[in-house]
């Protein structure tokens, strides 16, 4: 089935396009949800409440297929960052020190396979893995990140520097451990 | 873009995980199923009101009324005067054809007692009148002075007028054994019943009675139930705290449209015979509205093309081609449904008067609102959609009073009293918190359509 007709399949409430539909994109949704929560059971149930608002909402999505993914991909983020409010529930004060971002950062090309990467970003502490992940991997800006994250752009750019150090400094290890 | 993140986004682009996709589909299908499933509140609700309507209906009628006719032997005798008297027959045809109310005459001995004492003494009046208009025919029959010089016709008619107020009242008197309250409104007699003074009835003052003319009314309460369903359109009065937040009230103002609201209700009344009555009881309303929003996510890609000019010394440019990094913005219309559902208990006053044919009710009162579930999305202080379920710093879940007020008009059709009432509803205080930086409050401007049932 094409995705054209997966996508007006969907838009007829098609079970059968439906079931299709989720089996082509969880692989790749779970991947998107997985990098935001740390627990698999949890990103399953992500990507789960993902794929019901992208069943309710499939009736707005009038760009061209391939779109779609990105669309999905959206949506995805949006129910975990939804999530993740929940959890930020103190108004925590964060860092506004910009640190010194000049450090080489690691080489990573060819040495590392994702699920190693993977592994290192999910054990960043909670804030500091989604704004990597918002801003490095989603694009986000720090503007937009600052918003969903209740706190100043400042913060946004230290949490990220930050972030990158801990990841520098974890890459770094592994490889002196390798040698 | 440093070549680090450049590195971890290449990684993670396309990337896709395994999963066991028959178990969350099994997941997601249920959702569905139980989300297809799920009606609106509404659509149970009007059921409820429906069925509720019908059982009282026809508990309504299948009440029997039980008459008991007191043992009163001049009461009985006269029976055969009213039976003889052909002339009245009309008379009494027409006072049947009113509505008496059959109320609680079983209950009550001494009442019965003193109308068999009232009977006896309009009987003994009566046959008063009979023995003087027979005496007066007697008369006229010895002495007449020629076949002409007959009884003249006014003066027997005069006295049949006397012998058949009499008669009617008579028969009242049988029907006031059922009941001393004649109901006047056009409201069915249950509703507004009236006190007929007997020196009235005796009197054959019966012009009042079929012109119904309340004669003089007596100190007491009635009790009804009211059950209705309406419509309602609703206005959204937003404001904003300081002028920092404008541009955050136009972006609530412009994503948020249609907005409607369905109600029902259960209240009690309870009615003074002056016509000043008080409701209380339990309103149920669902406030409908859309929220229409544009998402947008922005997709980077790398397409071929030239990347960088550079200027010859001859004068003419050179073109380098590579991979270029290219933003895609992809935006898209999101609709989606909100609802906020309040429970209000109301104590309303109001009065109760009658014009022609059909009987009005001007309310007034205030109500207590809860919140029972607010769903759907609008947009948060920060500028995205926020989720009404789980975000709990923007609406109370005690919205205050409101003041409500209301113009019922009730008709009756046949035994059964329908209303219709177009009604307003304005909240007197903010339903949204202190800190929250808007201020939030409906007016409702609607009409309720109901069923009245009568103690």
């Amino acid at each position: 089935m094409e995705l054209k007709d997966l996508i007006i399949g969907c838009k007829n409430n098609d079970r059968r396009a439906q079931k299709n539909l989720v089996d082509t994109f969880a692989p790749y949704l779970f991947a998107v949800s997985k990098r935001y929560m740390r627990d698999d059971h949890e990103a399953n149930d992500i990507i789960q409440e993902a794929f019901i608002s992208i069943f309710d909402n499939i009736q707005n999505f009038r760009s061209e297929p391939y779109a779609l993914k990105a669309w999905m991909r959206q949506i995805t983020i949006n129910t975990a960052l939804q999530k993740l409010r929940k959890t930020y529930r103190t108004k925590e004060v964060m860092p506004e020190t910009i640190i010194d971002d000049r450090d080489e950062m690691p080489d990573i090309y060819g040495k590392f396979d994702v699920e190693d990467i993977m592994k290192i970003i999910n054990e960043l502490p909670d804030l500091y893995r989604q704004v990597f992940n918002m801003y490095v991997i989603d694009g986000y800006s720090h503007r937009e990140i600052a918003k969903t994250i209740n706190q100043k752009e400042s913060s946004s750019r230290a949490l990220l520097t930050r972030a990158k150090k801990i990841l520098r400094e974890k890459i770094f290890e592994i490889q002196k451990k390798a040698i | 873009m440093g070549e680090f993140e450049k590195d971890i986004r290449d990684m993670f682009e396309d990337l896709e995980l395994q999963i066991d996709t028959d178990q969350l589909w099994s997941g997601i299908e249920n959702k569905l199923d139980k989300k297809d499933r799920k009606y609106p509140v509404w659509w149970i609700i009007a059921p409820v009101i429906l069925l509720m309507s019908i059982a009282v209906y026809t508990a309504v009628n299948m009440k029997t009324t039980k008459i008991k006719i007191g043992s009163n032997s001049l009461l009985q005798q006269n029976d055969d005067i009213i039976n003889n008297n052909l002339q009245q027959k009309d008379h009494y045809n027409g006072f049947n054809g009113i509505n008496l109310n059959s109320k609680n005459n079983t209950d009550n001995k001494d009442e019965n007692k003193n109308i068999d004492n009232k009977a006896k003494k309009h009987n003994n009046q009566k046959n008063i009148i009979n023995t003087k208009r027979n005496k007066l025919i007697a008369t006229q029959q010895k002495t007449p002075k020629t076949q002409n010089e007959a009884i003249p016709a006014s003066t027997i008619e005069t006295a049949d007028e006397q012998n058949n107020s009499l008669i009617i009242a008579n028969n009242l008197s049988n029907e006031k054994k059922i009941s001393r309250y004649v109901d006047f409104s056009p409201v069915p007699y249950k509703f507004n019943p009236v006190y007929i003074p007997e020196e009235i009835l005796y009197k054959g003052a019966f012009a009042d009675y079929f012109e119904r003319k309340p004669v003089k009314k007596v100190n007491y309460w009635s009790k009804s139930m009211d059950f209705s369903f309406g419509f309602a359109l609703v206005d959204k009065n937003l404001k904003t705290k300081t002028s920092a937040f404008n541009s955050y009230l136009n972006k609530r103002i412009t994503t948020e449209n249609y907005l409607e609201a369905i109600n029902s209700s259960i209240a009690f009344n309870l009615k003074h015979s002056s016509g000043f009555f008080i409701t209380t009881g339990i309103y149920f309303t669902q406030i409908d509205e859309r929220f229409n929003d544009i998402d947008s996510i922005d997709i980077y890609k790398e397409n071929d093309g030239i990347t960088k000019e550079i200027q010859n010394g001859d004068g003419t440019i050179a073109y380098l081609r590579g991979k270029k990094e290219v933003i895609e913005h992809i935006t898209w219309d999101k609709i989606i449904y909100n609802y906020y559902s309040f429970i209000e208990i109301p104590v309303i006053i109001g009065y109760h008067f009658d014009i022609k044919n059909i009987s009005l009710e001007l309310n007034s009162g205030l109500s207590y609102n809860l919140v029972l579930l607010n769903r759907g999305q609008i947009i948060g202080t920060e500028g995205f959609p926020v989720d009404l379920a789980t975000q709990k710093d923007i609406f109370k879940k005690r919205t205050g009073i409101s003041f409500i007020a209301g113009m019922k008009m009730l008709f009756p059709i046949r035994k059964n009293i329908f209303f219709v009432e177009p009604n307003i509803k304005y909240n007197l205080q903010d339903i949204t918190f202190k800190n929250y930086p808007l201020q939030q409050r409906y007016f409702n401007y609607g009409i309720k359509l109901g069923y009245r049932y009568s103690f």
